[in-house]
């Protein structure tokens, strides 16, 4: 078996790969879907609609992994996190819920009334998710108030949701809003053609410049607003264990922890480099370049906000000694050693089906005009 | 501090809803995957263009059930976080492993292949198109798998150890976990369940079409294949049912006892109740009419074996609640750190009747102080409902036999070339499309409430498993639900009515009943190959 320490370290890494994944191929899908509904004609509505519905499925499906991964690996925080943010989580559930029908059923009856309520659905399936998203993290960064009763470890939650609407919050959610509309103009910079195409280069650039000073807006509140955590100890062995840990809170904790762990730094690094790089390739007319590097964007900018909390996972704001850390959190190291080989198997045949399912639908010609889908009406939605 | 009997109540009802709903859906597109298989294979070894017609058209209709699917389960995966969050944690170690597989393995397979199967016909080719097919019936049916491990090890929890440093349960072995006979059984029977409920869904929409007279050289093809599917399904899920019946009988005596409305032990050949009235608060039969010899036969495939009756099991429950109070003292102050020796000789041999001691937490939450009588309330407790169980067994069973009944007859008039000669068959067929669905839920129901009054057989009780959440946020999300499903439910059946009673025109090939050939788009997929 691996070391307890390395396998929990590595899980960190593989949850925050899963959701990095995540965040870079169903975030242009939510991108595309926020778009959508402000296309004029109904052409341009389907285009972008099946340059993201085909495989959207599959994108979505990453959560699905990314949850069940958070509930073998860490279901201390699987259990506290959705209890505890109830109305939260209902309310990023039930916009889901809009997103298979929304894709599916749209295209299925031709009337203007069905398709303008489906697109304004998808709409909303996309934007309440990523503003939950981004108001989770952003709270994460704050703690959340959590306790544990000591002997049978049953968790509470002492707040409500409204306690969650804070400036870090809405900053960060904001964030993850203009991040998904800056992936879905790069997915579709590079999937559509003609003038559609020249708009969806347009937005980009909006979006991409947006992006960074929202993001750079979040650092600052984070290095001068936001009280931070700082683990001085914790117990050896604690699995599933969080009461004991020694914390101490500071303004710019988060910030101050670079220090500590100065690789943490290549992540908000990346996330720069990747927009202004998408940005200059996009003007040089290299759409697919400009995609990869929002790939990188985003993924980096998930690793920003999971990388300023290491090693904590979720603090506790209500007793900073009870904080769920990368080392207190964890399932026992039978589970997690069989679950690395089990994943790290099936991740391997996951790409190359993935791999497979994307050239076979995009095989032949890479991008989509109004046209293709004519041809296609009876299966295209 | 426990949640309170009504948010414990509420959090029940909303999960029921919530997993009855989502398995209206599951049985159709694990079954219907196997069709669209089997058609496609037709397809690609004859190249009939009928056979592809009828793998995008009844793949239509998949696409459609699949999509409300999806919604519903994602709801499951969210709904243990949320509502069941003690008992997650409890279990995240090992129940997770098959929910976080399920994850990895089927869903990820089935959603991406869906897009390949739906949108890459003529673009690659046939072969490759017909595995992307079979990969999305694998994707599906693996789910089921992963799902009824995790299922059944809740009905059978085994190769786990309760660990009281961190009180959680360990899995001791992934491979175990997985093989494990009665999740086996599990799934064959509900595979085979799921099969049934595809034949039924085809057959009936096909005999709409003979009864109408339009496309009835697709719809008797589609029968054909249904009919012979139907076959093999229909005996297989009777084999794993009894064979399942078998397992229950000898691991879960008092869901057994339940589902036979058995409250005293009976002696060997014990007789079997087709109808009874059970009376839980009297603890008997107010009335029953007795096959002799059925109940051995059934439930031990012998006639010197027999069930054991509720009340039996009580009294062992009782006994095991007594001894499990000692046990959970030692518990709490292993907890503490203060456990002596003598402790933990106690906590080694009572340490199985734990989960028993905490029955009695829902009547006094301080179990150094519980009285004589809050033990008897808590005993009451240790058996299911047995009307609810006995009746949903029995409805189970019906639409089996009537769904037998029909395929008989349909595998006769197939046989003799005169499926569409016999309307009052074919309105039957099309009648009992509910048949399947109804089966599914119901055995459901007594697989579930025949395990109340645990989430965790003998270990966690439910009412222990819930979150601490307080009853206006529960009402809130119950309510979404309903109100969201409805919706999403109202829309679904709009749609499936639609394509079902277009039938294969829908798909614009101009080759069906209904199609002017002029109007349509002769470019389409249908006529590239």
């Amino acid at each position: 078996m691996i070391g307890f320490t390395e396998l929990q370290f590595l899980w960190w890494v593989i949850i925050g790969g899963v959701l990095m994944t995540y965040a870079a191929t169903a975030g242009f899908d939510f991108g595309a879907t926020m778009i959508l509904p402000f296309m004029r004609k109904e052409d341009d509505r389907r285009v972008i609609l099946n340059a993201s519905g085909r495989t959207w499925d599959g994108n979505q499906t990453w959560i699905v992994f990314g949850g069940g991964a958070i509930f073998v690996i860490w279901p201390t925080i699987y259990a506290a996190t959705f209890s505890g943010l109830y109305a939260a989580m209902l309310i990023l559930l039930w916009s889901l819920f809009l997103r298979p029908p929304g894709f599916d059923f749209r295209g299925k009856i031709n009337s203007p009334i069905w398709r303008a309520t489906w697109d304004w659905a998808l709409l909303l399936s996309a934007f309440l998710p990523m503003l939950i998203f981004g108001v989770a993290f952003g709270n994460l960064l704050k703690g959340l108030p959590i306790s544990f009763e000591p002997l049978t470890l049953r968790s509470f939650y002492h707040g409500n949701f409204w306690g969650l609407i804070n400036w870090m919050g809405i900053i960060a959610g904001l964030a993850a809003i203009v991040m998904a509309l800056m992936h879905g103009a790069a997915m579709l910079s590079r999937r559509t053609e003609g003038d559609l195409k020249r708009r969806m280069q347009r937005l980009f650039y909006v979006f991409s410049v947006l992006f960074l000073v929202i993001f750079t807006a979040g650092g600052f509140m984070v290095a001068f607003a936001v009280k931070g955590y700082f683990l001085v100890h914790s117990p050896a062995n604690a699995t599933l264990h969080p009461l004991a840990n020694v914390v101490t809170r500071q303004t710019g904790a988060w910030i101050l922890s670079y220090a500590q762990y100065p690789w943490k730094a290549a992540a908000p690094i990346l996330t720069y480099l990747a927009v202004i790089l998408a940005i200059c390739t996009l003007r040089i007319g290299k759409g697919g370049f400009a995609f990869w590097c929002s790939v990188l964007a985003v993924a980096g900018t998930v690793a920003t906000a999971g990388t300023a909390l290491f090693p904590f996972i979720v603090p506790s704001s209500f007793n900073a000694a009870q904080s769920m850390t990368v080392w207190d959190a964890t399932s026992a190291q039978y589970t997690l050693n069989i679950m690395l080989y089990v994943s790290a198997a099936l991740l391997v045949v996951i790409t190359f089906y993935k791999i497979f399912a994307y050239w076979a639908i995009w095989r032949g010609k890479s991008t989509l005009n109004i046209s293709d889908v004519r041809e296609n009406d009876h299966e295209f939605y | 501090m426990l949640p309170s009997t009504a948010v414990v109540d509420v959090s029940r009802v909303q999960f029921a809803f919530t997993a009855l709903f989502h398995f209206l859906f599951v049985p159709l597109t694990l079954g219907l995957s196997w069709y669209l298989v089997a058609m496609e294979a037709a397809y690609v070894k004859t190249g009939k263009v009928v056979f592809k017609d009828m793998t995008q058209f009844w793949g239509k209709l998949f696409a459609i059930n699949f999509a409300i699917g999806v919604v519903t389960g994602i709801t499951m995966e969210f709904q243990f976080g949320l509502n069941w969050a003690y008992f997650s944690r409890f279990i995240g170690d090992t129940f997770g492993t098959a929910l976080a597989i399920e994850g990895i393995t089927a869903f990820m397979l089935e959603t991406t292949m869906l897009g390949v199967f739906f949108f890459a016909w003529g673009k690659v080719n046939k072969w490759v198109h017909f595995a992307a097919t079979i990969l999305l019936a694998v994707g599906s049916n693996l789910s089921i798998l992963n799902i009824i491990v995790a299922n059944s090890w809740m009905q059978h929890p085994e190769n786990t150890v309760f660990h009281w440093q961190t009180m959680t349960m360990h899995l001791t072995s992934l491979w175990a976990f997985y093989i494990d006979t009665l999740a086996q059984i599990r799934v064959g029977h509900i595979m085979f369940a799921a099969a049934m409920t595809g034949t039924m869904f085809i057959l009936g929409i096909s005999a709409f079409y003979l009864l109408k007279k339009k496309d009835t050289g697709f719809a008797k093809r589609s029968m054909a294949i249904a009919i012979g599917f139907g076959i093999v399904a229909v005996v297989s899920v009777a084999f794993f049912g009894d064979q399942n019946g078998l397992a229950v009988a000898k691991d879960e005596p008092a869901k057994m006892a339940a589902m036979e409305g058995v409250w005293t032990t009976p002696k060997a050949p014990a007789a079997w109740s087709v109808i009874a009235w059970p009376d839980q608060s009297k603890e008997k039969n107010l009335f029953s009419l007795d096959i002799p010899y059925g109940l051995s036969l059934i439930a031990t495939h012998s006639l010197t074996g027999t069930v054991e009756g509720a009340k039996q099991i009580m009294a062992k429950n009782k006994l095991r609640i007594e001894k499990g109070i000692s046990a959970y003292h030692v518990l709490l102050k292993l907890r503490k750190g203060t456990a002596s020796a003598a402790d933990m000789a106690i906590y080694r041999t009572h340490r199985k009747d734990i989960g028993y001691a905490m029955l009695a937490k829902r009547y006094n939450e301080n179990l150094l102080k519980v009285t004589p009588a809050q033990i008897n309330q808590a005993t009451r407790d240790s058996i299911p409902n047995v009307f609810t169980v006995f009746y949903s067994f029995r409805i189970m069973i019906l639409c089996w036999v009537l769904m037998l009944i029909l395929l008989a007859f349909g595998a006769y008039y197939c046989s003799r070339r005169t499926l569409h000669k016999h309307p009052w068959f074919l309105w039957l067929t099309l009648l009992a499309i509910p048949l399947p669905y109804l089966a599914s839920e119901f055995g459901w129901v007594v697989a579930e409430i025949g395990r109340q009054p645990w989430v965790l057989k003998g270990i966690l009780p439910v009412f222990f498993g819930a979150s601490s959440l307080n009853l206006a946020s529960v009402a809130f999300s119950l309510g979404g639900f309903a109100v969201l499903y409805t919706l999403l439910f109202i829309v679904e059946m709009a749609l499936m009515f639609k394509f079902a009673r277009i039938g294969p025109s829908s798909m614009g090939t101009g080759r069906y009943d209904g199609e002017t050939k002029t109007s349509l788009d002769q470019s389409g997929s249908g006529v590239q190959q």
